[in-house]
Order: structure tokens, then sequence, then C-alpha cells
């Protein structure tokens, strides 16, 4: 009867574990790439006194999520959370308030009767505050100064590069049409904040 | 290094001039500049009598501001008649300065009549109460074996040497090295034999037969000439050892980046200074005081090339005697922009020989080479180039024989030779990891015949981050001195050439401002880096009144494309469709398969 329950059990795990459906193996990714590029390109990037970031609050739209930390997949895209309930920070770029272009993932979708964690992104306006809590408690506060759409293979310099010396967290999640081929959404929705 | 080297051409001509006190005044030797090319250069024209090539005239002709030169057919001419062109014309205003700077040295008074006697180097002029200076029968020059020793003669006059006079030229004395100044007239007697440069304020008179091995340069007057050989003086190269050194060291290190799928290695880029074909970490001589040297490459025009180390960013540089410099040329691949920047090797070499000094002569000594893995990856095909010992064995460290250089591995080399002089010898490291070559320089200087013992300095470079994604950013290099000798080092100096300021932040234990044996002094320095990039640090030292220095190179890599956008979708549907149930139909049955099998083997 116990050997009998293994395969149902199988089943349901595989069934719940919410894989997503725009990428075969998230996890394989991470281990493959991440360690060896944080090992490296991860040690400094200013160095102030700000933590790891360990949660994003986002109260408009009821956003209060742990944090993951990706890289990037070994096509050169920036990678997703594994859960959809959380967000991922690009571990590659500036933590959240260092001088540059800090950059957070959040997935976009209905999935299991639940919704994703930036489904709503797209209701934040010019203006509207968010803030990032790092692994010492400190908070670091955000402005939305503009909300820009990119086909998915755009150029997404201005994602990630800012030469002003300033401090910004940009946010991206996708919207737009299901692909069913591409496996993916029509739209890149990016909002870019400044530090307050 | 380079200093050191200075220090001892310094030390030796102090004691050579020391040889000289009391016997004459120190010759400074004079640069005759353009006018040196000129074996006749006057300044109211050149008259050739005698039969048609019956003068041989080895170097140029010319004359201003009087062009005329007549009797041109009677003169075998091997160099160019420049007449009154603005060669002449500068060789003239070179002349002028060249003559200032002879008749400017003080002289030691002497006899006129300069024949019958044996002169050392120094300056000398008649004394007076005759004005001429003359050579009747043989005037005899000794440089006493220095090859670069001068000899200067001032007339307040002329000079007049007698019919069959000679100029006879031993212990190494050189007729380029010898300058007659006369300010008014020169007159060479027939079949006479001179020697040495004439600078006549007014005119010079070769008679028939009068040969000379020197230039005949008349400011103001004519120059006339009949029958005569004129060969203008060139200094001979000097042999291996000379006392005086007129050279320095130039060593060209190459470094690849492929970081855009290129896949040249340094053997494809043969190296040239200026023209001179050399290989990458082997040290060449070369003469200085020199113009500027070039360092140039066979380009190709897939990579990027740019300079770092002792040469500027055309890659030129200067050499002064007993300088050992390096020029580091870095060939950047140009290919599709990356988006995840390979990381870059960093390798750390340390050489100490054994003994450091050899004073009571020549012996041998062994050199010991510590080579690190300081990056972040294991580094291949490593090579060690020492350009005068060999052959460099590997002793130990790679401990689990994988031909890599581990991050936490240390490997030892040596390399045993036998020295006969003081002698600075040098080693360039090369080691490969992601497409990417990294270097190290290590150098260290042996005293022989001397009891002093010469300082050895040490830097690691080490920069963090060592990828960054597209449009860089910050780095912080962090530098180590080090002192691997046996005294300890002061004024000590790092400077890059790619980043400033460079700050001290802590290493001198005891506050002495020396960086004694146990010490290692940190410094730090921050930049901002848009491409990648390739630095060279220098770190100098000093102790026993001899310099020091080592260098560490390291690159940077700078990803040339953004990262592409997350796909951060879900499919809503992706549970709904048959092909969904289909695949969990498959995985469902497959796994009762498989289960079946397994309790199947176990029964």
């Amino acid at each position: 009867m116990a050997l009998a329950g293994v395969p149902l059990a199988l089943i349901l795990i595989f069934y719940l574990t919410p894989i997503s459906g725009v990428q075969s193996s998230p996890a394989i990714i991470i281990k493959d790439t991440v360690p060896l590029l944080t090992r490296s390109v991860l040690p400094t990037h200013e160095p102030v006194s700000l933590g790891f970031p360990v949660r994003l609050k986002i109260p408009k739209i009821k956003v209060d999520a742990d944090l993951e930390y990706t890289g990037l997949t070994p096509q050169g895209a920036v990678d997703v959370p594994k859960d959809f309930t959380k967000v991922s920070w690009f571990n590659l770029g500036p933590r959240p308030g260092e001088i540059g272009n800090a950059v957070i993932t959040g997935h976009y979708g209905w999935k299991n009767g639940k919704t994703s964690v930036f489904d709503n992104l797209y209701k934040l306006r010019v203006g509207d505050k968010l803030s990032v809590t790092d692994e010492n408690g400190k908070i670091i506060s955000f402005v939305v100064r503009k909300i820009r759409r990119f086909d998915p293979k755009a150029d997404a310099s201005d994602v990630f590069i800012s030469q002003d010396g300033k401090s910004h967290l940009n946010l991206i999640t996708c919207e737009g049409i299901w692909n069913k081929i591409l496996k993916s959404y029509s739209k890149r929705l990016v909002v870019f904040t400044d530090k307050e | 290094m380079k200093n050191f080297n200075k220090i001892f051409v310094v030390v030796l001509t102090a004691a050579f001039l020391l040889s000289l006190t009391g016997l004459a005044e120190a010759a400074t030797t004079v640069n005759l500049g353009t006018a040196g090319n000129f074996a006749v250069l006057a300044g109211a024209g050149i008259t050739v009598a005698g039969a048609i090539n019956s003068t041989t005239i080895t170097g140029d002709i010319g004359t201003f501001p009087t062009t005329s030169i007549s009797g041109l057919e009677n003169v075998v001419l091997i160099g160019t008649n420049q007449a009154g062109n603005a060669v002449t014309q500068g060789a003239k205003t070179d002349l002028t300065a060249a003559y200032v700077v002879v008749a400017g040295q003080t002289p030691v008074l002497v006899p006129a009549e300069l024949g019958g006697n044996t002169f050392t180097p120094g300056v000398y002029k008649n004394n007076g109460d005759i004005d001429s200076l003359a050579i009747t029968g043989t005037l005899t020059l000794d440089a006493q074996g220095n090859p670069d020793a001068v000899f200067i003669f001032q007339s307040g006059s002329t000079l007049t040497t007698g019919s069959g006079s000679v100029v006879n030229l031993i212990g190494g004395a050189q007729a380029c090295h010898v300058f007659w100044q006369l300010t008014s007239s020169a007159t060479l007697g027939t079949n006479s034999t001179f020697k040495g440069n004439i600078l006549a304020l007014t005119s010079a008179t070769l008679t028939t037969g009068a040969d000379v091995e020197g230039s005949v340069l008349a400011r103001n007057g004519t120059v006339t000439l009949d029958a005569n050989t004129i060969t203008r003086a060139v200094c001979a190269a000097p042999a291996g050892g000379s006392r005086i050194r007129q050279d320095g060291t130039i060593n060209v290190v190459k470094t690849v980046i492929n970081d855009n799928g290129g896949t040249k290695t340094v053997a494809d880029f043969p190296l040239f200074v200026s023209g001179v074909s050399v290989v990458s970490g082997m040290t060449n001589i070369f003469r200085a005081p020199a113009g500027v040297y070039v360092i140039t490459e066979t380009a190709d025009s897939n990579y990027a090339q740019s300079f770092s180390g002792d040469c500027d960013a055309g890659g030129n540089l200067n050499l002064v005697p007993g300088d050992n410099k390096f020029c580091i040329i870095t060939n950047n691949d140009i290919g599709a922009p990356v988006i995840t920047p390979p990381v870059p090797p960093l390798i750390d070499v340390v050489k100490v020989p054994d003994p450091l000094a050899l004073p009571y002569g020549p012996g041998s000594v062994t050199y010991s080479y510590t080579l690190r893995n300081v990056g972040t990856v294991p580094v291949t095909d490593i090579t060690m180039v020492g350009d005068t010992c060999s052959p460099i064995t590997l002793i130990s460290g790679d401990t689990n024989n994988d031909a890599k250089l581990d991050i936490y591995e240390t490997w030892e080399y040596c390399c045993a030779t036998t020295l006969s002089e003081t002698h600075t010898n040098t080693v360039v490291a090369t080691g490969w990891a992601n497409g990417l070559s990294a270097v190290d320089i290590a150098s260290a200087t042996v005293v022989v015949g001397v009891p002093t013992v010469p300082p050895l300095i040490h830097v690691t470079k080490i920069p963090s981050p060592l990828a960054l994604l597209a449009g860089g950013g910050m780095v912080t290099y962090t530098e180590r001195i080090t002192n691997p000798g046996t005294v300890a080092l002061s004024n000590i100096t790092l400077a890059d050439d790619k980043c400033a300021p460079m700050k001290y932040i802590s290493g001198d234990i005891n506050n002495d401002s020396k960086l004694d044996g146990p010490e290692a002094w940190i410094y730090t320095c921050r930049t901002n880096l848009a491409e990648t990039t390739t630095n060279t640090a220098a770190a100098t030292g000093e102790a026993n009144g001899l310099t020091v220095r080592d260098l560490a190179v390291a690159t940077v890599v700078v990803a040339t494309a953004v990262p592409t956008l997350p796909n951060t979708g879900f499919t809503p549907e992706w549970m709904g469709t048959p092909w969904g149930i289909f695949i969990l139909a498959l995985v469902f049955i497959s796994i009762v398969v498989s289960l079946i099998i397994l309790l199947r083997k176990r029964t």
C-alpha cells in the first residue's frame, strides 16, 4: 500500500511544483551558471554598508515579497524567480540602493488558482513608492520615474546601464499576449524607479 | 632595475674620470648633429683641384651660404651632394652649435707643437706663445682602452700639419671622438694622415694627398681639396661588456583577450621594436640613449590593440642607458557582443636568486620562481620565459597533476646558471583561462664582484571584480607590496598606468617607513571601467644604493552587450491543454513502469 502511494505522490509533486511553462529547468540553470559568476563578478560594486536585499514592498499593489537571487541564463537573459510568489534580484548588477541600476524581476500570470507576484505591476504610476529591505533591516525607498514596454528582444541598455551616478531600481515582468510557440508573452513591462 | 644600472654607470664614469684627474680636463663628447653626416661642409664654397676622380669622399658634401662647388668631376662621392639645400643649411646650424660646445670646454695648455707626443683623453689648447697648433711627424692619441674616450684640441688661430705627418690612434681611440676647434683655418700637409673632425671658423685646405678620417667642416670660409681621401668618422659599435653603458633593455610582453569568439594566441602577433623582430617575454638589448623606440606588431584587423607598461598609448618609449623597460601590448578580439563577460585569469610570479651577491667574483646562482593563481579560475597553458637562464624546471606544485594552475596551488620552479658579472634576469609567466591570457613579470639582480646585497621587491595586484556586465562599473584594485629579499627597502613608490590615486592602507607595522621582510604594504586604487582594460602597476624601492622595480599586470573584462529581458510569464492555460494532460499521462505511465521494474528486480 505504501509503495502504491509513491507514484501518486510523485505525480502530485510534479503537478503542484510551480514549473514555469516558459523555461525548461530553471533550477539547473542557476546551479550551472550563477555560482561561477557570483564568485568573481559579485564581490563589489560600491563599498557601502548595504546588505543583500531580502524583501520588496509595493504598497499600492499589495506586494510584500521575499527575494531570490538570480543571474543570467545561458542565452544571456536575466533569469527569473523559481517561485512565482517571490521576486528575484539580478545579482550580477548593483544591489538596490547602490549606484547604478539594480534589477528585480517577478512573474506574471495565473498559476494553480493563484496570481503571480507582479500581476498588478502595470497598475503602478509615476510617483508611486516602493521599498527594499536589506539583510540588516535597512529600508531603501524608491519612487517610480517612468514606465516602459519593450519587445522581448529589444535593446534594454536603459534598464541595466545608467551614467548619472545615482541609485535606481528597475522592476521587470511580462505583459501582453501569450505566444504558445515561443512560450512567452509579447511584451516586457519595466518600471523605472529612483532612490528617494 | 633601471636605476641600479644608472648608478652603475655613474660609478664607473666617476671612476674613469677620477683616473684622468691631473692629466687633463675631462672632455665631453660633442654631438655634431646633422653636420656629422657630412664629410665636407663649407660656408663659402668647395674647390676640388687635381685629376678627375682623384679625390674620394665618403659622406655628404654641401656649402652655404655660398653654394659654389668647383671641380666636382674630380670627386668620387660616396654620399650625397646636398649643395646649398635645406639639409646643408640645417647642418650649418648644427655645426655652429657644436663649435660653441667644443670651444666652451676648459683646456689644459700644451706646447703648440703636438708632433712627437702622446696624449691621453682630454681638452688641450696651445699655450699662447704661438697661436697655431702644429703637427710635425707623429701625434699619438691613446684612449687607454676606453673606446668612448674624447680628445679635444683647441687652437686660438690655425692648425698646420707637416708634410707626411700622421695622427696615430691607439688604445681604442676612435676618430669619431676626436675634435679640432680652430678660430681660424686648417691646412693639412701633403700626403699627411689626419684623424678627427675639423671645426674651423674660417676655412680648411687639404694639400695634395692629405687623407682625413673625420669631417672637414668650415663655418664661414671655403674647403679646398686636392687628391684627398676624406672618410666621415663613424664610431664602432661597442663590444660586449663595454665599461660605459650605451644600452638598455626592452621586453615586449603580449597579452591576448578572446572574449568575443577570437582564437588567436601570443604567437599570432609578431612583435617589433622599431622594426627589429622580438619575442614576447624575451629581454632585448637596444642602444641608448637613442631616439624614441616604437613598439609595433603584425596587427590583425579582428583585434583591437592597446599598450600598457613603460610605453605610451602609441607604443613609444625612450630608453636611457641601463633602463630595463617593459611594454605590454594587449590585443582584444572584435566580434559579436557578449552578455556574460568571461572571467580573466590572474597570476603572480616571484623570483628569488640564491645567492643574491657573489662578492668574490663569478659563480653559480640558482633562481627560484614561485607562481601562484591569484584569480578565481584555474589557469592552463602556463609558460615561463626566462631571458638568461634555462631550462626553467617545474619542481612541485601541481598537486592534482591536471596541468592547471588551480586557485589554491603554488607552483615552484628553479633554474641554475653561472654569472660572471652583475646581472639582472627577468622571467615572464603567461597563462590562459576562458580565452584570455594573463602575464606577470619578475626581475632580480645578482651583484658580482662587489660586497653589496641587492634588494628585491614584489607587487601583486588583484582587481575586484574581474569581470563586469556591459556598461562597466567601479573596479577596486588592491596592490600588495612585499620584500622577498634580505634588506629593508626605503622610498617605496607605487603607480598604475591606468588608475590613480593609489591609496596606502596599511602594512608598515613598525612605522619606520621601510618595507621590512615580514611586512606587506597594502594599497588600493579605484577607477570606473567602461571597457575591457589591461593595466600595469609598478612598485619601486631602494636599498644599498640600488633601486629595484616590479610590475603587476591585470585585465578586467567588461561585457559589450546588456542582458536580454527576463521571460517572466506563466501560461495560465498550460495545465488545461490536451498537451498538458497527455504529458502528465506519459509521466504517470513511465513512473509506474519503472517502479514495477524496480520492484521485480528486488524480488
